[in-house]
């Protein structure tokens, strides 16, 4: 109902914006995994891009640069958040006891990891892509996050250390634990040693 | 020699870091020996290519309430239309 009032004239900003909220708060629930932090990242990201295109009198060629420049401001906030986050998140033990129980008291895997047949047509591509999507959604924190900002994001692993407060050491096992809970996963949603692509 | 558990843990670190001479040459040998650490370590690399190319979606919304709330505190920040 206030949407009306708004597109007259002196509200196009926050509309503008407001377009945008969805996909930001995707972004960060994806990283954060907490509604409240999630939105608190985006309201704060809305707000600062507010402020700069009021100052500065931005102006943006097209939906996606302002897109572009929003997830820029995001990712700061998101990391800022995720760092307070990631010292109080209690699932370490859980990831720790998936991790041990992949192998025997030998170390052999007890689930040996099967053969994934190389996908030939974009069609097998984009079904692994969403089989990844939904087992990054069942990953835990801090596993997903920091399987995201390193595979996703690109971010340099001393800089995802620097960010996030942790030693290299945690950051390895981190990233090992997730990345054996999606290959896991990635076997159970059919591709590998009993499924078909 | 190395076992299944402690390859896989050199096998995903390798793939952000060069590993120490010694540990690149146990790791090879491993995976020379090993069908399942091999696959393993193809499989951690094609999570990274698919994760590349993919746009991930977990599926999380806003809320109409959470909209709302985002749209007053964008309001709030207004400046006065008048001055």
């Amino acid at each position: 109902m206030q949407d009306k009032e708004e597109e007259r004239g002196d509200g196009s900003e926050e509309v503008d914006l407001m377009a945008h909220a969805d996909a930001l708060y995707a972004y960060a629930m994806a990283r954060l995994r907490d509604s409240v932090l999630a939105e608190e990242a985006v309201q704060e990201t809305l707000l600062a891009a507010l402020t700069a295109r009021q100052s500065q009198s931005n102006n943006f060629q097209g939906q996606s640069a302002l897109r572009t420049w929003l997830t820029g401001i995001l990712k700061h906030k998101v990391v800022d958040l995720f760092r307070n986050q990631i010292h109080t998140v209690a699932n370490d033990d859980l990831q720790g006891a998936f991790e041990q129980a992949q192998f025997d008291s030998n170390g052999h895997w007890r689930l040996k990891p099967g053969h994934w047949p190389t996908p030939e047509a974009a069609v097998e591509q984009r079904e692994m892509g969403v089989a990844l999507s939904r087992c990054i959604g069942a990953l835990a924190n801090p596993a997903a996050s920091v399987f995201i900002f390193t595979e996703i994001d690109g971010v340099p692993p001393r800089e995802i250390c620097n960010n996030l407060g942790i030693s290299p050491t945690n950051y390895r096992v981190i990233l090992y634990r997730a990345r054996l809970a999606l290959r896991r996963c990635m076997e159970q949603h059919g591709f590998g040693p009993n499924g078909e692509l | 020699m190395l076992n299944c558990h402690e390859a896989s843990q050199l096998a995903s670190d390798q793939l952000d870091e060069r590993l120490p001479v010694a540990k690149r040459l146990s790791l090879a040998l491993h995976l020379l020996l090993c069908r399942h650490c091999r696959r393993f370590a193809r499989q951690i690399k094609r999570l990274r290519q698919i994760a590349a190319a993919t746009k991930i979606d977990i599926g999380a919304q806003l809320s109409d309430e959470a909209k709302a709330r985002l749209r007053s505190a964008l309001q709030r920040r207004r400046p006065d239309p008048s001055g």
